[in-house]
């Protein structure tokens, strides 16, 4: 009796340390990864896909993720959000994505961040590019990222 | 032991692998990840700005009158830089490579919010002229200007003072390098050329005089171009081009307050591309 629970406790303990599945989007190429990243890819034109996780307080929604980041992206960067949408992830829980566009000096760029919350954590994936290299892969970084 | 005990083990032993399996394909090295580009980038900016006329003879070759120090002079006598060149001190070894100065092109690009956009381009057209640089191009709400390079420092505080600085991206380009390889180009096409043009004399034939005239226009036009590149870099070399694209005041972004999760603040381009201008 003793040795079957602890095979529940390993197995219990293997499923929440697992790594969340996502897949490397078409034409990427997976990097290193660093930190808390759980995948980071890199296309031929420079775009970059990074997902990571962080530690979710108890009370951390997926509102709170969403309007902590916006806050952090459109009024402390000066992002402007041209989509925000909720979605379903990939596991069937509720994601949120925001599209945001930057202009800076040398060119347009689009920034693409996913958000979702899994097992006590918020996984966060962020994807990036210049605009024209970009947005031809935004369906795949899209399907990738939920 | 147990068929239990056994069985435990095992799943154990499996989702350990498995993790350190994960782990392992995680980590594998690609040498690329953090390649830098190929252009090589000056780690400091201190040593062109303000270089006083004794640091500018200290250079590996002399710039002649046109050179570092009027830097106005030099687009008027772009020869000067081409052929005051010492090519032997050049091909000389030097004793100690961290004393040698180097030749960089700085640029910069600022993103600047401005209550009076139209009031700011004046601004900054008169920061040009008054830095002993000029006005290059204007584009909607985006001015080029280009300062002399050993004013880049002034010109970088006076920019503050123009506007809220949003974003900024200093770059200084190593060209020392090419600037040689160019020099010794040049020394050996105009020897070609002269060998050439003692040869011509001698051609008796018609044969013999397109032959050598067809490869003296081949080596005349390659001196053409690499005089056109070092007077190119001349150019660059003393004056600094700076690019101000400035934004509505109104519209500026105002930070709130900082939530305390710092992983927050790494999100966003500059991190996720490696791109420079702290945090944005």
């Amino acid at each position: 009796m003793k040795a079957l629970a602890l095979l529940l406790a390993v197995l219990a303990l293997a499923a929440c340390t697992a790594t969340p599945k996502t897949d490397v989007p078409e034409g990427y190429v997976t990097l290193p990864t660093r930190g808390n990243e759980v995948l980071a890819v890199v296309a031929p034109t420079g775009n970059r896909m990074v997902v990571k996780r962080h530690t979710n307080p108890p009370e951390g929604t997926l509102e709170f993720w969403r309007d902590a980041i916006r806050n952090e992206l459109v009024d402390g960067r000066g992002y402007e959000l041209t989509e925000s949408q909720g979605v379903a992830g990939s596991s069937g829980a509720p994601a949120w994505e925001m599209l945001c566009s930057v202009t800076r000096p040398e060119g347009a760029y689009l920034y693409l961040v996913t958000i979702r919350i899994d097992r006590g954590e918020v996984i966060v994936a962020e994807a990036g590019g210049q605009e024209t290299a970009i947005r031809p892969d935004l369906p795949g970084l899209r399907k990738a990222m939920r | 032991m147990s068929p239990i005990a056994r069985l435990t083990l095992l799943f154990l032993a499996l989702a350990v692998g498995a993790c350190s399996s994960s782990a392992n394909s995680m980590d594998s090295g690609l040498a690329y990840y953090d390649t830098e580009p190929s252009m090589e980038k000056a780690t400091t900016h201190l040593s062109m700005p303000g270089m006083t006329v004794s640091e500018a003879n200290r250079l590996p070759f002399n710039l002649g009158d046109g050179g570092w120090e009027d830097s106005v002079s030099v687009t008027a006598e772009p020869t000067a830089f081409i052929n005051d060149f010492d090519v032997e001190a050049a091909e000389t070894p030097p004793a100690a490579p961290a004393t040698v100065e180097r030749l960089l092109v700085y640029s910069g690009r600022f993103q600047v919010a401005a209550g009076d956009i139209d009031q700011a381009l004046d601004d900054t057209k008169a920061m040009a002229k008054d830095l002993g640089g000029y006005f290059q191009s204007l584009s909607d709400h985006t001015i080029t200007i280009r300062v002399p390079a050993r004013r880049w420092d002034e010109a970088l505080a006076r920019v503050a003072g123009i506007g809220r600085i949003l974003n900024r991206q200093i770059d200084a380009a190593d060209v020392t390098e090419e600037v040689v390889d160019l020099k010794l180009r040049l020394r050996n096409a105009r020897a070609l050329g002269k060998r050439l043009e003692e040869l011509l004399d001698l051609a008796k034939t018609v044969e013999e005089t397109l032959k050598v005239e067809t490869e003296l226009n081949r080596i005349r036009t390659e001196i053409e171009r690499i005089e056109g590149r070092l007077q190119f870099l001349s150019d660059r070399v003393a004056f600094s081009t700076l690019v101000i694209m400035f934004t509505e005041a109104a519209t500026a972004p105002t930070r709130l307050q900082a939530l305390p999760f710092p992983w927050l603040r790494d999100l966003g381009l500059n991190n996720l591309l490696g791109l420079p201008g702290g945090v944005r």
